[in-house]
């Protein structure tokens, strides 16, 4: 959370989405392996919430007004979504692939 | 080999008495464990049933945790992944939308310190001027097939047209969702063109044209050095070159209206009449039966009868076209712009395509081809913006005029007072405490040499030069020539009043722009704009005292009819209230603040009842002076300035609450 709120705040656009994918693929290599169900879902999700809420937070006026704040957030943090699961998931498979070999080793 | 026997274990019955932590005789001492033999555990008391427990929390056993465990991770992945498609669906739909928009990056090249350059506002508001491009052309600067553009858009020849902005619209959409207000700037307006910084290098000042030809103008030269520098790619030329007839349309625009425009959107003819079709038959509505023939190329062949009725493209375009055959020329056709305008809002309203993607797709397939809008436009959030000009919240004004003279180089133009229309505009657009810093820090720059880089420090800057400006081509008397046709092939316009002398003098301007005096010295609240309305039975009493009261100094918006009532009556917006008190002080009747929100802000609204009775001080000329303006006697009763009848202002606004509005 902390770091798309970062991103979000400080940085904004690739620079967040890097920050974002570098967090959750540092979360991916140090959590022990059942951690992995946890940091894969949840670092999209993170970024949905920061993003979406503070278009929320700063939209003012009306239902449709928050609509269009919802629709705005999501549009927003999709790629950073899709770059930080990207990121994190390859880091779990690079980890499931060398725990493999060093088994067999 | 001997067979190998199993160890022989301890069996459980076996209950020989041995030492704690000791090995049993014959016990095989690789399984013995250092563990001391526990006491046999007591019978365990039976599980209560799960309703039956008290009330401590029941200890979890590591398969429920599990079970717990493997939930949770299954509601975060599920969790994650509707929110990753939602994503992706809604990213998808918008860049679905958006994808092929042809967008201009005009408003941002024009930069800080140039002419015509106004910083932005920080309110949320939205500034939107809406450009109609009167040309022939495709967006590769191709002619459209000329039976397409004479029997479909009844436009002509595909060589007349050129480049002008025959529609300018600007509107101000409030961020707190208040009410919008557009004005239209009529095409004749003779402003200043300023010139600045483009992608072909610097644009020299245009001086004082039409305001129409400002995107012409720059775009020739544009085009010009183009070709100079060796470029032969067509489409390229005109791409580059629109660019820069936008940016000289947007400073000049900014220079007459003091406003900085926050998004544009071009439409041109065939853009029009496509995005026509795709929304469908636009019902309008006309106070008289109207038939306007095509005749030596001029003229659009519309032939409608008074009252609604149902337009496809075609005569849409040519309802929004016409300007012959009109009492007031190109000010009604202003107002069935505006009207038409509304009719189309109303109608995607009544549809639900506004704020629905799904609908505003299939329009905006349409738009994509022949609209452009600047590269920062956010169409979702112009889609909820867009709900405010739909929800009878807005309305419609145009601006005024001085004159109608005819000049030698630009045929007949509308002359306007500049400061009248920048206190109009900002006052309109919720702006009037900035007018008012503009004008006080100009008299500043004035009262110290002219000093200073503000645009309103020198009265050129102002925008159009004026009956008042010395050196204003119409000042110069003698290049006045009503004879000459604004177009090749029209009939010579018909100046008001016949010749440049007998046009009713300008209102003085605000004392801060004129005589280099503090704004503080002014007694009027400048930060309210009067709206008149004549409640009578008399004609032109609004114009009247809407004349006395300009040349008291009051911002006079717009003057015209009302439904009779006994008596005057005086209601003021948001912010207007002490404007409200000093017009009533002056015309003796008490104001009152508007019970329904319906007056705008800074809007002060006079009817003149029955019992009106002009005040002390400078009389207004009353419905029954024959005394024209320049006291020769020459003024019809029944319309005491006939200026005043052809006066843009002098109509009450086009407001969108009815939907459809009945327009000349």
């Amino acid at each position: 959370v902390a770091a798309p709120a970062i991103g979000m705040f400080f940085l904004g656009g690739v620079l967040s989405a890097a920050l974002c994918a570098g967090a959750a693929s540092l979360a991916a290599l140090l959590v022990r392996p059942s951690g992995l169900w946890w940091v894969l879902p949840l670092a999209p999700v993170a970024i949905w919430a920061v993003c979406v809420g503070r278009e929320v937070f700063d939209a003012s006026g009306g239902g449709s007004r928050q609509a269009v704040a919802v629709a705005h957030g999501m549009i927003d943090a999709f790629p950073a979504m899709v770059v930080t699961l990207a990121a994190s998931g390859a880091v779990a498979v690079s980890r499931g692939l060398s725990r493999r070999r060093s088994a067999r080793a | 080999v001997p067979e190998y026997q199993p160890p022989r274990r301890q069996p459980p019955y076996d209950l020989t008495p041995r030492t704690p932590g000791s090995p049993a005789p014959g016990d095989d001492l690789r399984y013995w464990s250092a563990r001391p033999p526990q006491p046999p555990r007591p019978p365990r008391p039976e599980r209560p049933e799960r309703s039956e427990r008290p009330g401590r929390p029941e200890r979890r056993q590591p398969r429920r945790r599990r079970r717990a465990t493997v939930a949770a991770r299954a509601l975060a992945c599920t969790a994650s992944a509707a929110i990753v498609l939602a994503s992706a669906a809604t990213w998808a739909a918008y860049h679905n939308l958006t994808s092929g928009l042809l967008t201009s990056n005009a408003i941002n090249e024009i930069r800080s310190g140039e002419k015509g350059y106004v910083a932005p506002h920080l309110d949320g508001s939205v500034n939107l001027l809406l450009l109609g491009l009167d040309s022939r052309k495709d967006m590769d600067g191709n002619d459209l097939p000329t039976d397409f553009v004479e029997q479909e858009l009844h436009a002509g020849s595909s060589d007349i047209g050129g480049y002008n902005t025959n529609v300018l619209i600007f509107l101000h959409i409030p961020a707190d969702g208040g009410r919008v207000t557009a004005f239209s700037i009529a095409r004749d307006d003779y402003v200043e063109e300023p010139g600045g910084t483009s992608a072909v290098g610097d644009i020299p000042d245009l001086g004082m044209h039409k305001i129409k030809e400002a995107y012409g103008r720059a775009k020739a030269i544009a085009v010009d050095r183009l070709k100079a520098s060796g470029m032969t790619d067509k489409a390229q030329i005109e791409k580059i070159s629109r660019e820069v007839g936008r940016e000289s349309t947007l400073r000049a625009v900014q220079l007459l209206t003091g406003e900085h425009v926050d998004h544009l959107a071009e439409i041109n003819l065939l853009g029009f009449y496509d995005v026509a079709q795709a929304v469908g038959p636009i019902e309008v509505c006309l106070n008289h039966p109207v038939d306007d023939p095509i005749e030596n190329g001029a003229g659009t062949g519309l032939k409608l009868p008074a009252g609604h009725s149902m337009l496809d493209a075609a005569a849409a375009l040519q309802f929004v076209r016409q300007r012959f055959h009109l009492l007031r020329g190109d000010f009604d056709r202003n107002r069935r712009q505006q009207a038409f305008l509304a009719a189309v809002v109303h109608k995607l309203k009544t549809d639900g395509v506004v704020g629905d993607l799904g609908k505003m797709q299939a329009l905006f397939d349409v738009v994509k081809k022949d609209v452009v809008i600047d590269d920062s436009w956010d169409v979702l959030d112009f889609a909820a913006r867009a709900q405010n000009l739909t929800g009878g919240n807005a309305d419609f004004r145009e601006l005024p005029i001085t004159g109608q003279p005819v000049l030698p180089d630009d045929g007949s133009v509308n002359t306007v007072n500049p400061v009248q229309i920048r206190q109009i505009v900002m006052t309109g657009f919720g702006d009037a405490k900035e007018f008012e810093n503009e004008m006080t820090q100009a008299a500043a720059n004035a009262a110290n040499g002219g000093s200073g880089d503000s645009a309103l420090s020198q009265p050129q800057a102002l925008g159009p030069g004026t009956l008042n400006d010395p050196n204003s081509a119409l000042s110069r008397g003698g290049q006045i020539d009503p004879g000459l046709p604004s177009e090749p092939g029209l009939p010579a316009p018909t100046p008001v009043g016949g010749a440049l002398p007998s046009y009713a003098p300008l209102p003085p301007l605000p004392p801060t722009a004129r005589d280099a005096r503090p704004a503080a010295a002014a007694p009027i609240d400048t930060h309210a704009v009067v709206d008149l309305y004549n409640a009578t039975a008399h004609n032109g009493l609004a114009a009247t005292v809407g004349d006395w009261l300009s040349a008291s100094g009051w911002p006079v918006d717009k003057t015209g009819g009302a439904a009779t009532q006994s008596r005057t009556t005086i209601l003021y917006g948001k912010g207007a209230a002490k404007a409200a008190a000093q017009l009533a002080q002056t015309l003796g009747v008490p104001a009152v603040p508007a019970p329904s929100g319906r007056t705008a802000a800074g809007h002060v609204l006079i009817r003149l009842g029955a019992d009106y009775t002009p005040p002390g001080g400078p009389q207004p000329a009353t419905p029954s002076d024959t005394t024209g303006p320049d006291g020769t006697g020459t003024a019809d009763p029944a319309n005491p300035d006939p200026s005043a009848a052809l006066n843009p202002a002098d109509s009450p606004g086009i407001a969108m609450d009815n939907g459809i509005t009945c327009v000349n």
